[in-house]
């Protein structure tokens, strides 16, 4: 099925997020699918149009005769009523260019029989009702919105997990290799490490991020540190230097770095940064900060009001990586570690950082069990409603002010002229409409279900059975071509495309594990449309479009040899 | 992890006894394998692995930031090191390894453009099959033999007089020669001399023997000069119609598959022989093709609906009713009634590797490649596409591929193919593009099979889906 969970294809083979994975397969696989009657039963139809085949005769079986004989007699004597048998009404929407549908059972009955149109409050099924529902707590199921939200969390917190075990692994060897500095440092310089200027990457990377860091090697030596180095070592270090007065009247109580409370806001120590690494040496940068960090210190816990996981990493790096982490990225441990060291009581909370909730946001809302009025409505897009209503029949189509069916006659030009914006009167062959509308019309006669594709980057999806039995296999780009004389004669031809569109189109289709088809429609000059218009309608006018498809796909020289 | 989906691990096309230990004795992966010295443990160690250049220097995970670890530090430094010792590589050429070439760009000028096709057709049955050698091309004459490189380069020009200067010697395309040039097994000179005096015909063999045979030093630049990597670029690459010459792109792809170790020839002849013929029986199997379809459904209503109200037993009769737009069916002819136009037209035949080959009558090749300019072209029109895809020969999907299971291996295989090449400023890209014809799978066929093989269908949905969960799963397909 199609919700089986999907592991992040690049696990580094060295760390231990084996065991979160598996678990979480298993525990998708065996979540138990309470979807009421199979699939297979809910959208047995492929259109929706009822046939009624004939009970096969098996001449071994001669009871089958009977069988045969008694339904075909049934079916002459009380004839079902000719299909398609329910004609739905649907409003066209000239403002959102679609036809809406508000019959819950014409909704019910385009999207099971033949994936029409779109819920306008939902992905694609239209099943917000039932969704607000759950929500509520007044009914128990689960919607493919959710288990997306649920298996987008699921993945998050893998990913969260990895990255957090792997910032683990180097928070490990960056401390294996500061011990084993540590015990060399001494023997070979007096000066200790930090004493240095931090020029290089490394150094810089190395300083510390917190102020109750700010002069110790590594964490583990953080509260030896700063007992004893502090108070009594020269200077040396940036915040040290930056922090020192630059003229006499400066001179107040040290508000040096390792006075600063602890509960620092890592942005000052951004800006502390920055401005490090802007100008080392210039004095007067201290009279600018200094501003700022009492700024800082008024604000009451800047850092702990932020929810943990969105934290600010700062880096004293020689180029800035990246300032804001995304809040699904992991804080890292080192500091995490040390925030925690300079807090005290914020351990908990850290831990509880350490530890997103997956489901928090899901289901938790409290159970009302009220009435829930349906505000949902199906929404079907030009292409679709046209075909419901000229090639299968089962849709009427009202105008939105008079209520009134519109004839299927003028049904083609309210469509055409909608296909620009502003509506346009003046009408060609090559509108939009028309050419997706031949599209989509060879695609459905052919049996496919084809959806729009604007969340691919494409003009069309091409679906075997339907979004709730597989995924797409296809993605169309529709091409206008222009190929008959008259066109060239009058200096029209299709709009170029760069190659460049084209690899990024096949790239993102192909990143979704999808095929990319052009599908060039050769649209027929406007006198011969006119003239099949005039002497057989739609039907003899799309017959003058052509469909061709070509399939794209990128080859790789070192794949084929 | 790999790098990019090119790399396959175990490949490492250029350098496989790339020595870079010292600069002042390259021992080859063998000898440095056998001393196995402390300070080589880790140059040895590499070798086992057989792709060594690639393997240290590409692979691996790829970190972001600097860590301010150590060990981060080391692997850089190593990868680094086997980067510069690949780079610093000194590439030696013994005497035996390259032959002379003489640049004779108007030799075949004269030659008639219907030379091509005569070669074949005098020579009756026999050599029907022998390829045509686009002797007007070549412009570079081998003096010596080319050696391994014999196998895919060159041609000894047939049909010639019979006391032709030069006759039996190889010559090359600007691209071979290009190639085997930056290989390092040719050398390109200048003639200062003509071709009669460079190669003296066999009669005067004996009389000149004296001269040329037992050249001094001196001698040698009495013929000619040779010529600079720069000089060859210059005498060899031009624009696209230039005779003699080849455009860089084309270079620059048919030099990427041949050091991939495919086998690439230029295509034969003039490529605009046949469509005058063509022409005439597409316009007529274009024709009679569509003029069947109204015939078979005449009944549409005009404004719909196109299925009539009634009592259906099967999805097929709604279906066939609702068949308007022509649906395009793929014949062994070429059905489209446009030419070839520039650039979309085959350029190069290409052969994989493993193919047994011969390049005066190849097998059919395995792939039929065109090269654009990504800067100056934009995807293919309708006539240009259908016309390139024409002039591919029709390659239906196979025949084990009938049945709902491998529909999308049949779509996605299509009727013909032809691989594109978009350069973009010396990057190329290749493109797989092939006439699809979703009009010959019918799905609703399947509607109707209502206890039938359930299996089946779903078959169909998946069948190319899920198989290759291998790889990329991770990003998910979404719907």
């Amino acid at each position: 099925m199609a919700d089986s969970i999907t592991i992040p294809p690049s696990i580094p083979p060295a760390m231990e997020v084996a065991p979160p994975a598996a678990e979480l397969t298993a525990d998708s696989q065996s979540r138990p699918r309470n979807r009421g009657p199979p699939l297979n039963q809910i959208y047995a139809l492929p259109a929706p149009i009822r046939t009624f085949p004939l009970p096969s005769f098996y001449p071994s079986n001669p009871i089958s005769l009977f069988h045969l004989v008694y339904t075909w007699m049934k079916q002459v004597l009380s004839p079902p009523p000719a299909e398609p048998s329910i004609i739905h009404t649907g409003i066209w929407d000239p403002d959102s260019r679609s036809v809406h549908i508000t019959d819950p059972t014409a909704v019910r009955a385009f999207w099971e029989q033949g994936f029409y149109g779109k819920g306008n409050l939902s992905r694609s099924e239209p099943n917000w009702l039932k969704r607000e529902q759950i929500r509520r707590g007044a009914v128990e199921g689960d919607v493919s919105e959710q288990r997306t939200a649920l298996r987008r969390e699921e993945r998050r917190q893998v990913k969260w997990e990895r990255a957090r075990t792997e910032q683990e692994a180097l928070e490990r060897t960056r401390r294996e290799e500061a011990e084993l500095a540590v015990t060399v440092a001494p023997v070979l310089s007096k000066a200790p490490l930090l004493s240095k200027a931090p020029v290089g990457p490394l150094e810089q990377l190395a300083l510390p991020n917190c102020a109750a860091q700010s002069t110790a090697p590594s964490p583990r030596e953080n509260i030896v540190a700063r007992e004893t180095s502090v108070i009594f070592k020269a200077p040396v270090g940036p915040l040290e230097l930056l922090a020192l007065p630059n003229s006499a009247g400066e001179i107040q109580p040290p508000l040096t770095a390792t006075v600063l409370p602890e509960s620092l806001a890592p942005e000052l120590i951004t800006a502390v940064a920055d401005v490090v690494e802007a100008s080392l040496d210039i004095a007067p940068v201290a009279t600018t900060l200094i501003p700022g960090s009492k700024h800082a210190l008024e604000m009451p816990d800047a850092a702990e009001a932020q929810p943990p996981k969105r934290r600010k990493s700062v880096r004293f790096s020689a180029t800035v990586e990246s300032t804001t982490f995304l809040h699904h990225d992991p804080p890292s441990p080192d500091r995490s570690v040390v925030v925690a060291r300079c807090k005290g009581a914020a351990v908990k909370q850290d831990d509880k950082a350490s530890a997103p909730p997956v489901s928090s946001r899901i289901n938790s809302p409290p159970k009302v069990t009220a009435v829930i009025e349906n505000k949902e409505h199906l929404q079907l897009s030009a292409e679709e409603a046209f075909f419901l209503a000229y090639g299968i029949g089962a849709l009427s189509i009202l105008d939105p002010d008079t209520k009134m069916p519109i004839p299927r006659e003028k049904l083609l030009g309210l469509f055409r002229s909608h296909s620009y914006f502003p509506p346009r009167q003046e009408l060609q062959p090559s509108d939009p409409f028309l050419v997706h509308y031949a599209v989509y019309h060879h695609f459905r006669s052919l049996g496919w279900v084809p959806r729009h594709g604007i969340k691919f980057g494409v003009d069309w999806m091409l679906y075997t059975r339907g979004p709730v039995f597989d995924h797409a296999e296809f993605g169309l780009i529709v091409m206008p071509s222009y190929s008959h004389s008259w066109w060239k004669e009058n200096g029209i031809e299709a709009p170029r495309k760069s190659w460049h569109w084209l690899h990024g189109v096949n790239r993102v289709l192909s990143h979704v594990l999808k095929s990319l088809v052009l599908v060039y429609v050769d649209v027929p000059p406007p006198h011969i449309f006119d003239a099949a218009m005039a002497a057989g309608g739609v039907s003899a006018a799309l017959k003058e479009y052509k469909v061709r498809e070509f399939m794209v796909r990128r080859w790789s020289s070192n794949r084929n040899r | 992890m790999p790098f990019d989906d090119d790399d396959i691990p175990t490949a490492a096309p250029v350098v496989s006894a790339v020595g870079g230990a010292a600069p002042e004795e390259v021992p080859s992966a063998e000898e440095a394998l056998e001393e196995e010295t402390q300070d080589f443990r880790l140059f040895a160690s590499l070798l086992k692995k057989k792709a060594v250049s690639a393997q240290t220097i590409r692979k691996g995970e790829k970190d972001f930031e600097s860590h301010g670890t150590k060990q981060q530090e080391n692997a850089l430094e190593q990868s680094r090191r086997a980067m510069e010792d690949v780079l610093g590589y000194t590439r030696v050429y013994t005497s035996g390894n390259w032959v002379r070439a003489w640049y004779f760009p108007d030799h075949f000028a004269g030659l008639p453009e219907e030379e091509e096709d005569d070669v074949g057709g005098v020579d009756g049955d026999e050599k029907e099959r022998k390829r045509a050698s686009n002797a007007r091309e070549r412009v570079v004459v081998v003096d010596g033999d080319l050696g391994v490189a014999s196998k895919t380069h060159g041609r000894v020009v047939t049909g010639q007089a019979k006391d032709a200067v030069a006759k039996d010697k190889t010559w090359l395309l600007p691209e071979e020669a290009l190639f085997l040039i930056e290989r390092g097994s040719l050398d390109l000179w200048w003639p200062v001399r003509g071709l009669d005096v460079i190669f003296p015909p066999a009669g005067k063999e004996k009389t000149l023997e004296g001269e040329v045979a037992t050249p001094g030093e001196d001698d040698e630049y009495e013929l000619g000069l040779p010529l600079s990597l720069q000089a060859a670029y210059s005498l060899l690459v031009g624009n696209d119609g230039e005779r003699g010459k080849i455009t860089l792109q084309k270079f620059q792809v048919y030099s990427n598959l041949k050091r991939l170790g495919y086998k690439v020839l230029r295509t034969p002849g003039p490529s605009s022989e046949t469509p005058s013929v063509r022409t005439e029986q597409a316009t007529s199997v274009w024709q009679w093709l569509f003029s069947l379809i109204p015939a078979s459904n005449p009944h549409h209503q005009s404004y719909g609906p196109l299925v009539r109200p009634g009592l259906y037993r099967s999805y097929k009769p709604i279906y066939e009713q609702l068949n308007l737009i022509p649906r395009h069916k793929p014949s062994a002819q070429p059905s489209a009634p446009w030419p070839t136009q520039d650039p979309f037209q085959i350029h190069f035949h290409v052969w994989k590797s493993s193919t047994t080959f011969s390049k005066t009558r190849p097998p059919p090749p395995d792939f039929y490649l065109s090269v654009v300019d990504a800067q100056d072209s934009s995807v293919p029109t309708l006539e240009e596409m259908s016309a390139l895809l024409d002039s591919s020969p029709y390659a239906p999907p196979k025949e084990e591929w009938k049945g709902p299971g491998r529909l999308y291996a049949r779509l996605k295989n299509g009727y013909r193919n032809v691989i594109l090449a978009v350069v973009d400023h010396g990057v190329v890209n290749y493109l797989r593009l092939a006439e699809a014809a979703f009009g010959e799978e019918e799905l609703f066929s399947r509607f109707d099979w209502k206890q039938g093989p359930r299996g089946g269908k779903r078959g169909g949905g998946r069948g190319g889906g899920r198989g290759r969960g291998g790889r990329g799963r991770g990003r998910g397909n979404g719907r």
